[in-house]
């Protein structure tokens, strides 16, 4: 259904596939695949249809290589550059999004790859998936919220630790840390899981788990009294819609 | 005046030595070393100083015999530090350790916050980054239970990132030196402020931090290198 070039969607039954689909550049990700993330993320958020989202990567090499390097510094100026970022901030999208995501990796899950799963809601694993944040062996720096995101799973020191050092670390190391939700054999069981796992979630009220997201998410940027009047108020929508 | 000789007579002549680890990184002996904390332009001069890529301060913890002002100032350095803690570890050394971005523990470390039991209560970050770091709970526990607890606690409670040895502490080290130094630096700015910004502000801060990234020589750099498949050689240019 779709005329998209580097991320496949489908809709089953109230899900939304997004498949990032570069499989011959192990999915890194490009400004082409930004773009589309951008208007696909735009579609699923006013599309009644769709309750939960899962993200996965196309091909066997794995999720995402990471940024497409190849397109780096074809910006014509360094204004130009932050000022299309800000207006393309899918990461905002991907945060703000008010239905359940859940991200499955495998294979290769590098830089960019990892920053996408930390703003999902669920993370889940193929046993054999190897993470890396490479960015400062590289002379650059996450862009995509990696040194936002991550603290709040992993904690500072964590992130700080994966981020100096560029080291790869396991699927079992992710989940130690609390970077992963679960782990599973093989990509096959992983994605039946997932969907079980999704459907679950989404057989709950629908006004619930928005509302359920929305005061977690919102209510994290603000001071404890705002956050629990924010709870209150998003409460009393549900019991007063019954 | 006077207190220019003041300093002059309890200075140290002798700056912390680099070389206990890789040659770009620099050593903090406990409690020794750290009297050059309390000269604040040997702390700019740090920050003007590109050659050193990381900081690791080990040594005696057990000793609690520091000017506690070098809390404040570690954790205002911005170049990465590890900290590698050994034996008994409490009170304001623990306060110090808290300030370090890693913490690399041995075998035998345990970690104290005794304060409560002596009728204090710590003035050195104890109450704000204990928390940030390991969970409310689990600061409110160590702060008002006064409990000491071991080294595989700690690292369930997530106070430490890994038990190691000093041999451990210098291969991380090691790692940490091939990082392009500015960019370690923005990183671990933008870390920082990631518990205190909304989601809105942090990210236009990461944003911003590696817009400014790309005017570094190392950014093209390391690019460069990648595609020609070498080893970038950074200079914090």
């Amino acid at each position: 259904m779709s005329t998209f070039s580097c991320i496949k969607f489908t809709k089953s039954e109230g899900v939304a596939f997004l498949t990032l689909n570069r499989p011959s550049k192990v999915n890194a990700f490009n400004v082409q695949m930004r773009d589309e993330l951008s208007e696909l993320l735009a579609v699923i958020n006013d599309d009644i249809e769709v309750q939960g989202v899962i993200i996965s990567g196309a091909g066997e090499y794995g999720f995402c290589g990471g940024a497409d390097l190849t397109e780096f510094g074809t910006a014509p100026s360094m204004t130009i550059a932050r000022y299309s970022k800000i207006a393309r901030d899918i990461w905002k999208d991907l945060h703000f999004i008010l239905k359940p995501t859940l991200v499955a990796i495998h294979g290769h899950c590098i830089g960019t790859g990892i920053e996408i799963s930390a703003l999902c809601d669920f993370r889940y694993a193929t046993e054999d998936t190897v993470f890396r944040m490479p960015e400062l062996h590289l002379g650059l720096m996450p862009a995509a919220g990696g040194t936002q995101s991550l603290t709040n799973l992993v904690n500072k020191a964590n992130t700080l630790r994966m981020l100096y050092t560029g080291e790869a670390f396991s699927s079992n190391q992710a989940f130690e840390m609390g970077l992963i939700d679960g782990i599973f054999s093989d990509r096959g069981s992983m994605m039946i899981e997932v969907e079980k796992k999704m459907r679950q979630i989404i057989a709950f009220n629908s006004d619930v788990l928005r509302n359920l997201k929305k005061s977690v998410i919102h209510g994290a940027d603000f001071p404890l009294y705002h956050a629990l009047r924010l709870e209150q108020i998003l409460a009393a929508q549900i019991d007063n819609s019954k | 005046m006077l207190v220019k000789m003041f300093k002059d007579k309890n200075m140290p002549e002798q700056k912390p030595q680099k070389n206990i680890f890789a040659s770009n990184a620099m050593s903090l002996f406990l409690p020794n070393d750290f009297q050059s904390f309390r000269d604040s332009d040997f702390i700019e001069s740090l920050i003007n100083d590109f050659s050193i890529r990381v900081i690791v301060v080990h040594g005696n913890w057990h000793s609690c015999e520091f000017d506690h002002s070098i809390i404040k100032r570690l954790s205002e350095i911005p170049i990465p530090v590890v900290a590698f803690i050994e034996g008994y570890c409490r009170d304001e050394s623990l306060e110090l350790c808290l300030a370090a971005d890693i913490r690399i523990a041995s075998a035998d470390a345990s970690f104290q916050l005794g304060y409560v039991n002596q009728g204090r209560m710590p003035k050195n970050g104890a109450t704000q980054r204990l928390a940030r770091i390991v969970g409310r709970g689990q600061a409110m526990r160590l702060l008002l239970s006064g409990e000491c607890i071991d080294v595989s606690e700690s690292i369930r409670v997530g106070l430490v990132e890994s038990i190691g040895t000093l041999e451990d502490v210098s291969a991380l080290v090691e790692s940490i030196c091939k990082a392009a130094p500015i960019a370690a630096r923005y990183a671990k700015e933008s870390v920082n402020y990631s518990q205190e910004l909304s989601f809105l502000q942090s990210h236009r801060l990461e944003n911003d931090l590696s817009i400014l990234l790309q005017s570094t020589e190392d950014r093209e750099k390391g690019l460069r290198s990648y595609f020609n498949k070498e080893t970038p050689d950074f200079q914090s240019e």
